[in-house]
């Protein structure tokens, strides 16, 4: 293979030997999987990477690898219980529809489809499956239709689909997405249609602006005039209808905007162009009047295509719930769509599944892991008559419980109305162009005034075309076009480096950060525990007890069994079985031993109280008595402290807001030294962050949490670092997509650069304008050069714009 | 220069007709989706894979 046909961006900076070949995640440390791909030995992260590979290369399509510009997802190990669902007739009935043919189509959202290569590879693996006729993909919502056979079940595709490593839920229509659909619609039809007129008119206008300069026959140029002037009325009224009804509604509430001076400029061009046609002399517009519609349209697109990279935010969090539940119906197990299961059902959640109703526990105990609410790492122990929420997962052992409240009354949905509530309440950043617009549209009309009274005193016949080559000259075109560009040039340079960004607003705001709220479990410390301290009785040494520990926690998945995994055991430990919610224990020399909460281990033996409230302590007897406590803590990232210095030196003040007990937070807040607050609820999150707001400062929040989606939504400028989960990922103005902290810096300076770019451009825009405004008063520029000025200053802002892309990032 | 007569209306009848046929387009669904195909139109080599792997 040519390492040429591999694109730029993953040659250069991404593929490294550190890397996996697949996902693109670190190689964990001892890894030494490989995967043979065009003939290179390629390292890959885990098995599951390795086998989406493996069948990438046996189905011929490597090609990917070559042409893809993102990583695809990592494969995760709980794929296959979803397909098998596709296999309810009824219940693929409830979302798909039927084609023209009589052929099933089967809607799917599918997560994890990062570049246009994903698009592809899917596309030809799933024209692979027998019963696939028809595979339609759009990227940009994540959605994939599947047109089926007369009776085949989609459950073999959505299989093949997961295998790849991409996740796969039904497709449910939402009216807000149709919306959006319509609105895409609308507007490149719009843009479109003034492009062609554009063109056109200004085909016409080349001939009649030669005309001008070289003399033309009356006859032609009249003619050229009533063929331009169809053209331009279509435009100004097909494509130019936003314009006016903005700057009507506006002007119902007494205020000036953008489109206040676009329209105004829009009617009295075309109007007085249409009338020099009808009376054969004075001049016409046609040229800037189609220019100056699709310039405006062409900006506003560019800015609108940025939000609506918002889209994600409709991936509702209902539909990261389970399918399918067992209800107890008629003194048997059922397996039932959620949505059919009424308040008050019996329902059992198995070990391993997400919770899908609020309920009450009434037989059996298990731990839940509720980090979506709480971020905590450490799962919740619950048995007989405790609340399970909604969203959570049930990690140890099965469960009976009877639902307690429907979907809209859970504690999930609570937390998205918290979140959609918070994204209302945001304090729009102020739109820096409309400000500027609204002085800018009076200072123009009074000087087209003043020009118009001017020139009647001294030749009435001149007052009419001189006011009108003010209002022309003065569009506010470059004006428009100078913060949508340059957004999409610095959304552009984010993306190249793995940030995302959904709000332009963000963007912005960034530039003028005083304080910045960071969450701590999952961004200012790693996800996983790690042993960090140990308390020892008299009779054992460090290294026994680790090794007795690791025996026991090595078959468990718990999360306080994590830092054990891959240490050496002690050899002589057997029958070791997990106590759900408790802990393990297993037979020792001595008889039985335990490890786990102090409770547990209690009832073997008498055990001192833990150390300190800092860590999570597990304890470890045995029949003799207590051997040791095993303090486990999280660790700070390796880039945690270099992202505080950096914010600090940028005047920023940085704040931990947690969810935590008061006492791990502290120990945290104290090795960054910044202060912080513990124990926040959602809520609390969110009055923190409007208390600063109405102090008049601008928050920067970071978080991955569900449970700092509201917070994140509030900010004015938010960052989901690369751990988040998606639905707190669509709330966030930028969502980093690489274990790197200090992106955040770097984005922060992009920010500043950006808003110094607008700047620039918007001192250029408006000082052309008013430089023009003196000569169009006085009657030196004719048309033509109204139009050229007009083309030529736009291209200006746009260039400078376009020097973004080549911002460098700071070595921090 | 009595051609122009002619040729100007048809230009916009072609003007027209160009318009006619992108509202068309954009209302069956062709321009929903425009970062997918616009990276798709411009790599070939996923048209016929086998082919050119041959070549490398």
């Amino acid at each position: 293979m040519a390492p040429r046909r591999r694109p730029a961006f993953l040659s250069k900076t991404l593929v490294t030997a550190e890397k996996c070949f697949h996902c693109g995640d670190d190689m964990p440390p001892g890894c030494d999987y490989t995967v043979e791909i065009d003939g290179e030995d390629q390292p890959v992260c885990c098995i599951g990477c390795q086998s989406v590979a493996l069948m990438i290369r046996g189905a011929d399509l490597t090609a990917f690898y070559r042409q893809r510009t993102e990583y695809p997802p990592t494969p995760t190990d709980d794929a296959g219980e979803t397909a098998s669902w596709f296999d309810d007739a009824n219940w693929v009935s409830g979302f798909a529809t039927t084609d023209n043919d009589g052929h099933l189509v089967v809607p799917l959202l599918v997560t994890g489809m990062s570049c246009a290569a994903c698009t592809w590879l899917i596309e030809r693996a799933l024209n692979e499956c027998d019963g696939v006729l028809d595979v339609d993909i759009n990227l940009n919502l994540s959605r994939l239709a599947l047109t089926l056979e007369t009776n085949v079940s989609a459950a073999p595709a959505v299989a093949m689909i997961e295998r790849l490593g991409y996740q796969v839920r039904p497709w449910r229509t939402d009216d807000r997405l149709d919306q959006l659909r319509a609105d895409n619609r609308r507007d490149i039809r719009r843009l479109g249609v003034a492009g062609l007129g554009m063109m056109q008119a200004g085909m016409f206008a080349v001939a009649l602006h030669a005309g001008d300069m070289q003399g033309i026959d009356e006859h032609m140029q009249g003619l050229l005039r009533w063929f331009s002037a169809p053209i331009a009325l279509f435009v100004v009224i097909y494509s130019g209808r936003s314009f006016f009804i903005n700057a009507w509604k506006s002007l119902l509430q007494k205020h000036l905007i953008m489109d206040s001076s676009v329209s105004l400029a829009l009617l009295l061009a075309t109007g007085a162009s249409l009338w020099a046609t009808v009376r054969g002399s004075g001049e016409t517009y046609y040229d800037s009047v189609t220019m100056f519609v699709f310039f405006l349209l062409l900006a506003r697109f560019v800015e609108k295509r940025l939000r609506d990279a918002d889209l994600l935010a409709l991936v509702r969090i209902e539909d990261r719930l389970p399918e399918f539940v067992a209800q107890r119906i008629d003194e048997e197990w059922q397996r039932v769509p959620r949505a059919t299961v009424p308040v008050g059902a019996l329902v059992r959640i198995p070990a391993g599944e997400s919770i899908a109703f609020d309920a009450v526990i009434c037989r059996g105990e298990s731990t839940v892991d509720e980090a979506v609410f709480t971020g905590e790492a450490v799962p919740r122990h619950v048995t007989e008559g405790d609340k399970i929420f909604a969203g959570t997962i049930n990690r140890d052992a099965s469960v009976e419980a009877v639902v307690s409240s429907a979907y809209r009354d859970s504690k999930l949905a609570a937390l998205q109305d918290d979140v959609d509530r918070a994204r209302r309440g945001k304090p729009p950043y102020l739109k820096l162009i409309d400000r500027i617009a609204g002085r800018f549209v009076a200072v123009v009309v009074l000087a087209a005034a003043a020009t118009a009274i001017g020139w009647m005193t001294y030749d009435p016949s001149h007052a009419l075309w001189s006011a009108l080559a003010v209002l022309v000259v003065a569009c506010p075109c470059a004006l428009s076009l100078a913060t949508p560009a340059a957004l999409a040039s610095a959304t552009a340079w984010l993306r190249r480096h793995n940030v995302l960004v959904h709000g332009e607003f963000g963007l912005l705001a960034s530039a003028d950060i005083t304080s910045v709220l960071i969450d701590k479990t999952g961004t200012l410390t790693e996800t996983r525990l790690k042993l960090d301290k140990i308390a020892l009785a008299d009779h054992v040494d460090r290294d026994t007890a680790i090794a007795l520990a690791s025996a026991l926690q090595q078959f468990s998945n718990h999360p306080a069994a994590q830092p054990f995994h891959g240490l050496t055991t002690l050899p002589g430990v057997e029958n070791v079985e997990a106590v759900p919610g408790k802990g393990m224990r297993g037979q020792w020399q001595h008889g039985e031993i335990r490890l786990g909460s102090a409770g547990f281990c209690a009832e073997l033996c008498a055990v001192p109280a833990p150390p300190d409230e800092v860590d999570y302590w597990i304890a470890l007897v045995d029949a003799r008595g207590w051997i040791a406590w095993l303090g486990l803590g999280e660790s700070l990232r390796p880039d945690a402290e270099q992202l505080i210095a950096s914010l600090k030196k940028r005047g920023a003040s940085p704040r931990i807001v947690s969810g935590d007990s008061d006492s791990r937070v502290a120990h945290i807040a104290s090795q960054l030294s910044i202060p912080f607050t513990a124990a926040a609820s959602p809520a609390d999150k969110l009055a923190l962050i409007q208390q600063l707001q109405s102090d008049g400062e601008t928050v920067l929040a970071i978080g991955d949490g569900l449970n700092d989606a509201p917070l994140l939504s509030a900010a004015e400028a938010s960052v989901a670092v690369a751990s988040a989960t998606a639905l707190t990922r669509a709330q966030a103005d930028f969502a980093i997509d690489e274990e790197n902290l200090l992106l955040i810096p770097v984005l922060l300076d992009i920010s500043t650069h950006t808003r110094r770019i607008i700047r620039q451009n918007l001192v250029w825009a408006a000082g052309y304008n008013l430089i023009g405004i003196p000569f169009a008063a006085a009657g030196y520029v004719p048309p033509w050069l109204a139009a050229v000025g007009m083309s030529l200053s736009s291209l200006l802002v746009v260039l400078n714009a376009l020097r973004l892309r080549r911002f460098r990032r700071r070595e921090p | 220069m009595n051609s122009l007569y002619l040729l100007i209306p048809i230009a916009l009848i072609f003007v027209g007709l160009a318009a006619w046929l992108l509202i068309w387009a954009v209302d069956s669904g062709q321009y929903d989706d425009l970062d997918k195909d616009a990276w798709r139109a411009l790599h070939d080599e996923l048209d016929e894979p086998e082919k050119k792997d041959e070549q490398h």
